[in-house]
């Protein structure tokens, strides 16, 4: 085979992220500046395993080179997910070939990056393939240092949005439980609360065991609900993982009404309202010792992912759209393309993929780190050292409307379980 | 008598530029001789005569807060004038402080009690009111929006524009529910300036009070355009001030419906959002059409943020103006700025005789502005079904029979 066309398309995939026409922009530049011919795809996989080519068009760099600071993706996106079926692959792959598509750069989760992997693969490496990690939950398994793109801005913006509520929650004298996006993972949630310095952040992670009892979440809640009253503050602001709604015992939460679940198989988070459940929980746990608090319950997710990237998102994608496109130069395929200090480390993908699952293992906050215990001390919760001295038991007690033994039987398990 | 001895307190909900004011007015204050003393938390302390939690402000001490959100002096929706005792234990312990003056900062809900302070105290306490609400409903001269309004509407435009950007990249519809009590002007100021696809506010609707169908209506009409025009996306605002003007047994349906400290009803306790994406869902989904939509609620993050250039001057000219109003004689009047001049408005002109509260206005939908918002958002009119084409259009991809489509029009107006 002499010199073939080289036809480069680009997709992306999940939900949106800061930064995502960023790495469109930087890759279609190169790859022009490269001799390639670029082409983008409309809403990921959605027309390809349709097999409607026309949502393949040329993109030029007139088309991308005043796009890498905004929001969204030029390119739209969508969850389809073509590895559910044989068929659903054969159409992705049909299609991009009687296109004339040759290289394909995926933008996406874990999702798209096995959706990628699968291309390259089954393709018999007619179509060379790398992927670059985009998600705001920050959940894809890099180094533990490197995040994945839009996950700065998002939390940059998640914690001006907190520090307003905790202006208001300290103005007004009361208490806001925020439900942060992430999935599985608690890096959005941790993110948002270690930065603002939120009263306490809770995580799916902190907890060993696979399944939470929804009570625990609310008697830690109460619990430092209770230990800032005894502190003289009535107010504060506690965020919370939607990631932990995973964990909770489905016995216990199967009274919801419609969890809904997404194409990949996922509960649809956001459809469940775990601020509202533990807001009307412990609020009434309260009210019936007499103690009136104002807890307003809050979302905090989909206003974040097409914020405008900050500064270290739009460079940072500057790197990994170029990055993308040297990989496929250099004779790779089949890989997710990380920056490592500065430089491109690509990732392949079966080093990603969880053997049991044939899924791409998730990166969870790791518990045990500096960094979470960091995030852990600044919080305002109770811990075994607030059980030590009687005179302060007591004053614990009495801010939490119960006797000393009350109060010893109802929190003090949650500080002997959790270390 | 001259006035020594100043206090500053604020009531009611949050909003951008408390803290200028609080700033504004204390630094002018010291400058002409007198004293001040910050008052916590609204009347909820001096109601049961606490004075200890008051305290006197320094220069050094507001020199650094004008561009904070929130409120160094707290706030709180406690109604002085609920009943007779908390007003005489506030005016005992006011006089205990040694206050000639008060400057209250707050919307329609302190008006009531500034007017019952001066009259408990025999005018030996003078009261002026700073306009502060986000919710902008506050009866003023039309063009002069009230403190905080501008910043709140401005942070709300950011996320908005956030969720526009996202509804067009995951081809869904989201449908944002916007504080403000019982106007639409936050929401309104929102869409218009965000050019959100379609803005719904109580105003709008003639009738009272106004039927779920009829939102639901408007909504599903703007869908079906939008897919008309080959748009699968938009973002509709809905004013949470909607559920305020909704038929009682509606709202019964949907929640135990919460009342706060004056009896207003808490309406983010109704989940309005929730409630319209369900019904305009299964509208579709009988009709085989698959739409993903999101509700959302903004608001509680609006009200702290730290004040945009507009309200951190806005609240030096009122902090000041409050001040000289007072030196100068002044009383029970609500301090407005307009067009650069200081006109203090008294508060007899502003008060509700209906309910002793501080009137509001509502959105003006007779003015050009409205009609500008109107006029650039996707909303189904009689001329596109007048237009048989785009009519069979807006049929097809709807699903639905052309009189059908024409009854989501009539409809509007009946009773519910």
């Amino acid at each position: 085979m002499a010199h073939e066309e080289r036809n480069l398309a680009i997709l992306v995939g999940g939900g949106p992220a800061p930064g995502i026409n960023s790495v469109i922009s930087a890759a279609t530049i190169e790859a022009i500046n490269e001799g390639f011919n670029v082409f983008g795809v409309q809403d990921g996989f959605k027309w390809l395993v349709r097999e409607d080519q026309s949502k393949i068009r040329p993109l030029t760099i007139d088309d991308v080179s005043r796009i890498h600071l905004e929001g969204g993706s030029v390119l739209g996106t969508a969850r389809e997910n073509p590895t559910k079926s044989e068929k659903a692959m054969n159409s992705v792959i049909g299609t991009l070939q009687s296109a004339g598509i040759n290289h394909l750069v995926t933008i996406g989760g874990d999702d798209t990056a096995l959706s990628s992997s699968y291309v390259a693969e089954r393709s018999g490496g007619a179509i060379r393939t790398v992927h670059v990690p985009k998600t705001i939950d920050n959940d894809l398994p890099l180094p533990p240092h490197i995040p994945t793109f839009g996950f700065q801005t998002a939390r940059a913006v998640g914690v001006k949005l907190v520090q307003n509520l905790m202006e208001d929650a300290k103005s007004t004298r009361r208490w806001y439980v925020i439900v942060a996006m992430g999935r599985k993972a608690g890096h959005l949630a941790l993110g948002i609360g270690k930065a603002a310095g939120a009263t306490l952040t809770l995580i799916g992670e902190e907890f060993p065991q696979a399944q939470i009892r929804f009570s625990d979440i609310c008697d830690i809640i109460e619990g430092s609900i209770i230990k800032r009253r005894a502190n003289g503050q009535s107010y504060g602001v506690a965020v919370l993982a939607e990631g932990l709604i995973e964990k909770i015992d489905p016995e216990e939460i199967s009274g919801l009404e419609e969890v809904e679940r997404d194409e990949h198989g996922h509960i649809r988070f956001a459809e469940i309202d775990l601020g509202r459940m533990v807001k009307s929980e412990v609020q009434s746990r309260l009210g019936k010792r007499g103690l009136r608090i104002t807890i307003t319950n809050k979302n905090i997710g989909y206003e974040l992912r097409c914020a405008d990237p900050i500064p270290f998102d739009a460079a940072y994608c500057r790197d990994l759209g170029y990055g993308a496109i040297r990989f496929l130069l250099s004779g790779g395929t089949g890989a997710m393309v990380t920056i490592e200090g500065g430089k491109l480390v690509p990732m392949y993908f079966r080093d990603m993929i969880e053997p049991s699952s044939g899924k791409t293992r998730v990166r969870l906050v790791d518990a045990e780190s500096n960094g979470y215990k960091v995030a852990r001390e600044y919080m305002v919760r109770l811990r075994s050292d607030d059980f030590t001295r009687p005179q302060w038991v007591e004053a614990l007690a009495e801010a939490g409307h119960l006797s000393v033994t009350e109060f010893r039987n109802r929190f003090e398990r949650l500080v002997t379980n959790a270390r | 008598m001259s006035i020594k001895q100043i206090g500053v307190l604020v009531g009611g909900g949050p909003a951008p530029g408390i803290n200028g004011v609080i700033a504004a007015a204390a630094t002018e204050a010291i400058n002409r001789g007198c004293s001040v003393i910050g008052i916590h938390d609204g009347f909820e302390w001096i109601s049961q005569r606490f004075t200890d939690e008051q305290h006197r402000l320094s220069a050094n001490e507001v020199s650094n807060i004008h561009m904070d959100g929130g409120s160094i002096l707290g706030t709180s929706r406690f109604d002085v004038s609920s009943n007779n005792e908390s007003l005489q234990n506030a005016v005992r312990a006011l006089r205990k402080l040694n206050i000639d003056a008060l400057i209250a900062i707050g919307g329609d809900d302190l008006v009531r009690s500034a007017v019952a302070i001066e009259e408990a105290s025999k005018g030996e306490i003078k009261v002026v009111l700073i306009p502060k609400t986000v919710d902008n409903d506050l009866w003023m001269p039309l063009p002069v929006p009230t403190l905080g309004y501008e910043t709140a509407r401005e942070v709300g435009v950011e996320l908005v524009q956030n969720l526009m950007v996202d509804a067009k990249t995951t081809g869904r519809w989201y449908f944002g529910v916007i504080m403000g009590r019982p106007t639409g002007h936050l929401t309104l100021g929102i869409g218009k300036a965000a050019s959100a696809t379609c803005t719904i506010i109580p105003e709008e609707f003639p009738q009272n009070p106004i039927c779920l169908d009829d939102v639901a209506d408007v909504v599903e009409g703007t869908i079906i355009k939008r897919l008309a025009l080959g748009k699968s996306y938009g973002v509709v605002l809905l004013a949470e001030a909607l559920s305020e003007h909704l038929s009682p047994s509606e709202v019964s349906e949907l929640q135990t419906v919460d009342r706060d400290a004056q009896g207003n009803i808490r309406v983010t306790e109704i989940d309005l959002g929730r409630k319209i994406k369900s019904d305009v869902q299964s509208r579709f989904e009988k009709r085989g059409i698959k739409i993903t939509i999101v509700d959302k609620t903004i608001g509680y993050e609006l009200r702290c943020a730290p004040p945009n250039p507009f309200d951190s001057e806005y609240a030096r000219d009122l902090g000041y103006a409050a001040v000289n109003y007072l030196l100068s004689g002044g009383s029970q009047s609500l301090i407005t700025v307009q067009g650069g001049d200081f006109l203090p408005v008294p508060l007899t002109e502003i008060i509700d005789p209906v309910t002793g509260r501080g009137r509001q206005r509502p959105v003006d939908v007779n003015t050009e502005s409205y009609k500008v918002a109107r006029d650039y958002m996707v909303r189904l009119n009689s001329k596109d079904l007048a237009n048989e084409s785009f009519a069979k259009q807006l049929a097809q991809v709807g699903k639905i029979s052309l009189e059908d489509l024409a009854g989501t029009l009539n409809r509007q107006g009946h009773m519910c």
